[in-house]
């Protein structure tokens, strides 16, 4: 993990922010600062605490529920299956097509009105 | 033969018995690896009911699409995308900003720690607990960017591909998140 800019002491802020000096230069000028710095060896410290916790939560399972296996056994039958049963996409796409010509229809109704009294 | 290699060889006759129809052998292949679908699940949904509910679409998922699995990649792997996709469009669906504290509901499947210091190895334990419930504090895009990256490695390319975003938009939601997680790590309870 790369260290986070906010993180880092104010002679390495400045670097970072350098954005004149060459890209190698800046990253050689960095490393021989961290080098040196102890409030950033600090901070990369707890950066790669944090990033190797992150990273060992994928061996850090956690139990499925009982039945799990039994209930995805039990629906392998349904040709629909539970999760297209329960969709509420269809209702959602209903009840934007139905909000839709609503709107259209006030527009219109409202459109004719003024061209009939304009007219 | 070692035995990492007889489970393998195990999964592969297991898995040419499930495309073959065999349900039985897709049951086994299932329970082996639902902890790990459900971890994941729970990782990017963070509630208990919503995670069963993705666990059980995927598995669901994998068994209709167990003919199209060619072996390219592992078979967790492949459980694993289609549990991304399951849980991206659930989540989507369900638009939600607020869950239950991971603490409450899960119980972890016993596993060997990798540290042989107490100290440590309690250290980390709690910094783990904090990170889990700030993880929950993030939105919900940054959330999924940061635990795909962070905690399962994939790339930024393959998490582009499974969310539907630029690899441009991967990379600056998962430093905004990692930045915002240090910034709630940092800030008292």
């Amino acid at each position: 993990m790369r260290l986070v800019q906010a993180t880092l002491c104010r002679v390495c802020r400045t670097l970072v922010r350098l954005n004149a000096v060459d890209q190698r230069d800046r990253g050689a000028r960095l490393t021989r600062h961290v080098a040196h710095c102890l409030r950033c060896q600090a901070e990369k410290a707890i950066e790669h605490r944090i990033h190797r916790t992150l990273a060992s939560m994928e061996d850090h399972l956690i139990m499925a529920p009982a039945g799990l296996v039994a209930a995805v056994m039990g629906s392998l039958d349904d040709p629909l299956g539970y999760a297209e049963a329960d969709s509420p996409i269809g209702a959602e796409k209903v009840a934007i097509a139905v909000a839709v010509v609503g709107v259209a229809s006030v527009v219109a109704w409202t459109l004719s009105r003024r061209l009939r009294n304009g007219g | 033969m070692n035995a990492d290699s007889v489970i393998r060889d195990d999964e592969h006759e297991l898995l040419a018995k499930a495309q073959a129809g065999d349900r039985e052998a897709f049951s086994v292949l299932a329970r082996r690896h639902q902890h790990q679908v459900f971890t994941l699940a729970m990782r990017l949904a963070g509630e208990h009911d919503l995670a069963a509910d993705i666990a059980q679409e995927a598995l669901l998922r994998a068994w209709r699409g167990i003919g199209s699995f060619r072996g390219d990649a592992r078979f967790s792997s492949w459980l694993y995308r289609i549990t991304v996709n399951v849980a991206w469009t659930q989540l989507r669906r369900r638009s939600r900003t607020q869950y239950a504290p991971l603490e409450a509901v899960e119980s972890t499947v016993a596993s060997p720690s990798s540290f042989d210091d107490p100290e440590l190895a309690f250290e980390t334990a709690n910094l783990r607990g904090r990170l889990r419930r700030a993880l929950l504090r993030l939105p919900q895009r940054s959330r999924v960017v940061v635990v795909l990256r962070d905690v399962y490695h994939w790339s930024h390319a393959q998490i582009a591909e499974a969310l539907g975003i630029s690899v441009s938009a991967s990379k600056v939601r998962l430093h905004r998140a990692r930045k915002r997680l240090r910034t709630m790590l940092e800030s008292p309870r």
